[in-house]
């Protein structure tokens, strides 16, 4: 990006051309963060749904001034005459693209799931993005994290070029399998800002876990077994909701999934002075072999533990069920007493070969 | 997208949380610039 910057702005600034960003992303306000950053001031579209239809990034594109592509060295474009604006296709969107864009992200799951009959890989990522978007809003229903993650397998397994769909399941996906850490700039671009005396943007959904995964930094195990003999307490989820998912969704034996708590206070707020949040991942067919399975206490909101499981070689094919359990000390918000409560879950993930 | 044909032009939001396309910019030599900050 900055190499862009440093060929185009002077361009820019000159009035010869004017440049427009698409930017290829889940979370919007990351670009924005970005943007601040590198001190983009060119207009920025966000394209989560991946309309343009690119299966890589980055693509610079010269267009002319009637909008349409061209294929030309840099000073020939600059050089050639003014074309006539012409009359150009309004492409119409379709209805879940649509509800999409609203910020209807039910009517959006409702019209891409609608294809469910005859999938195509389009629908698939985008029903996948619609998803991930429910999950990481208040509107967000258990199961949404997770199906987020199955529809662009699927999507990628019809379409196993597209590099875009691919990122997003990296994203979340095990230290190995993406090429490098994709949201390490995050702080980077802060320390960067306030040291110019602006105050950083703020980000909806703070990158966490895989998100800032180093491919060569392994995280020590940690795996407590706090509550062996099952003693303490059940919470139902009333006090926390605690949401799983796994990435990515189908393995083959022998390989590695990376596994996602998210703990959210409901009917209590964490105890900052009690035991601190901790998880177990307990069962044959499997073992946790990186990862941290326990969180500080710092902060009121959201609580993520994360870790990577390798599939037994001798696994068998079909749905392997994981169980499990987290431990947290919290205050119940109605009468302000600190409980230690003990939830289960289930990481359900496919093995196939 | 190919050499010759017009940008696809449909309604986004921007990062300020606005709404443009792409034909909002026509009349002027363009440099479209898909990326990720990923």
């Amino acid at each position: 990006m900055p190499g862009w910057q440093a060929q185009f702005e002077p361009l820019r600034k000159a009035g010869k051309i004017r440049i427009v960003g698409i930017v290829q992303e889940q979370h919007a306000e990351r670009a924005r963060l970005y943007a601040q950053w590198r001190k983009i001031e060119w207009p920025i579209l966000v394209d989560s749904l991946n309309l343009y239809g690119n299966s890589a990034v980055p693509i610079v594109m010269m267009v002319d001034e009637a909008g349409r592509i061209v294929r030309q060295k840099l000073g020939e474009f600059l050089a050639a005459k003014p074309v006539m604006r012409a009359a150009r296709e309004q492409i119409a969107l379709d209805p879940g693209v649509k509800a999409f864009l609203a910020g209807d992200l039910d009517g959006a799951i409702s019209e891409f799931g609608k294809r469910g009959l005859a999938p195509n890989p389009i629908s698939l990522f985008r029903l996948g993005v619609a998803f991930r978007a429910r999950a990481d809003s208040k509107g967000r229903k258990p199961r949404d994290a997770q199906t987020a993650v199955v529809m662009w397998e699927w999507a990628l397994r019809l379409t196993p070029n597209q590099y875009i769909w691919r990122r997003r399941i990296q994203q979340y996906g095990p230290r190995l399998s993406k090429p490098y850490n994709f949201y390490g700039w995050v702080q980077q671009a802060r320390t960067a800002i306030e040291k110019r005396g602006e105050t950083p943007l703020p980000l909806t959904v703070e990158p966490r876990g895989a998100e800032l995964m180093d491919r060569d930094l392994v995280v020590a195990n940690a795996l407590p077994d706090s509550d062996p003999e099952r003693k303490i307490t059940r919470d139902a989820g009333k006090l926390v909701d605690l949401e799983c998912f796994v990435t990515p969704w189908t393995v083959a034996p022998g390989e590695r999934v990376r596994v996602r708590l998210n703990l959210r206070p409901a009917a209590a707020e964490w105890n900052n002075e009690g035991q601190e949040l901790s998880a177990t991942l307990k069962g044959p067919g499997f073992r946790v072999v990186e990862g941290q399975l326990t969180h500080a206490n710092r902060g009121s909101g959201l609580r993520t533990l994360e870790c990577e499981v390798e599939i037994a070689a001798d696994a068998k094919i079909g749905k392997l069920k994981i169980p499990g359990y987290a431990l947290y000390d919290v205050c119940v918000k109605a009468d302000g007493t600190c409980v230690y409560r003990r939830q289960e879950f289930t990481v359900t993930l496919n093995v196939s070969r | 997208m190919r050499a010759g044909d017009f940008v696809a032009d449909f309604p986004l939001p921007t990062i300020d949380g606005k709404t443009a396309r792409v034909s909002d910019f026509a009349g002027q030599k363009l440099i479209l610039i898909h990326f990720a900050s990923w």
